[in-house]
């Protein structure tokens, strides 16, 4: 498996990606997409969490009987995204204005408890370490993608700088319904490229 | 009903170990966190307060709100106040400034704390005008000033609020006016809106008008009871 490493990521950010394959976490996917800086920090946060938590519950999957296991993965969640709050709030304060609001959302990022139940809990520890990396690089891959085509056309920006100095950009690609419309896309895209893939 | 025994004892270590370990890191970052605040209080402070020797604080309880206030001394004598106050609701939330304002009643500075208006507009009153380009960053080594100020908060300096502030809506925005549309601006007391978004725009520059004036004169007899 860690010599698999390579293909897991392939897993993760390609055939399984969670956001364009899975569609697990849309609702942080898309809260956050609206800005590159914004996505690439909620990945990487995402990450950390996704890792850490699919870590704890591979080491402790036995003592757990199988009735409560799902409160105890949240609770196992719940604990690690806390901490991770009052560690940026304390120690990276730029980074909590940016990101502040959407710390607490990554509880709630299915993706997180459906690699605990789907993966972590009936692999070892080191593969699950390995998993939870491979999915939280794909989220961030997909928060990128999405995060770039939304930043681009709906203000006319990259990284906050203007691309095109003067031009009035697509709004509504950096609010809700823009969201929706650039992941739709993305999915049908991606559909048709496998598509097309398996016929030849 | 060992069966239920063996599932509430584990769920209730499993909770108590979370707990521990929460409160553990709570406790090493509580002072981090109220360092920030802090400072983030007295940055905010230094930009909208004209500068004294010394500060003196308190609040001010009115039947609908309280406001917190500084006043600022040079050698005894008033340089400004600041006044942290909350409009209502805007667009879709309510809006907390902090408001620098010198001796003679005139903003000196502006300062939104927090807002929840639209992003892409009513929320780019915390906007900083820049026209680095991505090309200029990358090609041409511009770099972006991180200390700018808002525009939509720069425009309010040496605005009067005790006199009706108007917005003109004929001219653009702020930053595309030259140094003399700026400063025909500033003589009749208006201000431009972030376009397409009146009501976020119009929500502060009211909360200012009605609150600030008040507020003013209850602050100036507060301080003389003292």
């Amino acid at each position: 498996m860690i010599s698999n490493i390579p293909k897991e990521l392939k897993r993760g950010v390609i055939t399984e990606n969670p956001i364009f394959v899975l569609a697990l976490g849309l609702c942080p996917a898309l809260g956050v997409s609206s800005s590159v800086v914004n996505g690439l920090g909620m990945g990487l946060a995402t990450t950390f969490v996704l890792i850490a938590s699919n870590l704890i519950i591979a080491m402790i999957k036995k003592a757990i009987p199988a009735q409560v296991r799902i409160p105890s993965f949240i609770i196992v969640i719940a604990t690690f995204v806390t901490i991770v709050q009052m560690v940026m709030k304390a120690y990276l304060p730029g980074l909590n204005d940016q990101l502040g609001i959407f710390i607490p959302l990554i509880v709630v990022n299915c993706l997180i408890l459906g690699r605990a139940e789907a993966y972590a809990s009936q692999h070892s520890p080191i593969n699950s370490v390995i998993d939870g990396f491979a999915m939280g690089i794909g989220f961030t891959a997909g928060l990128l993608i999405l995060s770039t085509i939304r930043e681009v056309l709906g203000a006319n920006q990259f990284l906050g700088l203007t691309l095109i100095p003067g031009v009035e950009p697509i709004s509504i690609f950096t609010l809700a319904p823009g969201g929706f419309l650039t992941i739709g896309f993305v999915i049908a895209g991606l559909n048709y490229l496998k598509i097309k893939k398996e016929r030849t | 009903m060992k069966n239920t025994v063996t599932l509430t004892l584990t769920l209730t270590i499993i909770a108590a170990i979370s707990a521990v370990s929460v409160s553990y890191v709570n406790q090493i970052t509580a002072e981090p966190i109220r360092q920030q605040q802090i400072q983030r209080e007295q940055s905010a402070l230094a930009a909208v307060l004209p500068a004294g020797d010394s500060t003196y604080t308190d609040t001010l309880r009115r039947p609908a709100d309280t406001l917190p206030f500084w006043v600022s001394y040079e050698q005894g004598i008033i340089q400004g106040y600041a006044l942290k106050a909350t409009t209502a609701k805007g667009y879709s939330s309510t809006i907390d400034y902090l408001i620098g304002l010198d001796a003679a009643g005139n903003i000196h500075g502006l300062s939104i704390l927090s807002q929840g208006e639209t992003p892409g507009l009513g929320a780019r009153i915390t906007e900083i005008a820049s026209d680095i380009t991505l090309w200029g960053r990358i090609f041409k080594g511009h770099t972006v000033d991180t200390g700018a100020e808002p525009w939509f908060c720069r425009q309010f300096s040496g605005l009067q609020p005790e006199q009706a502030i108007s917005i003109n809506k004929t001219i653009g925005e702020w930053p595309d006016l030259d140094s003399a549309g700026k400063v025909a601006l500033q003589r009749s007391n208006e201000i431009t809106a972030v376009s397409g978004a009146t009501i976020t725009t119009r929500t502060v520059k009211k909360s200012i008008e009605t609150d600030i004036a008040d507020a003013l004169g209850a602050i100036e007899r507060k301080i003389d009871d003292k």
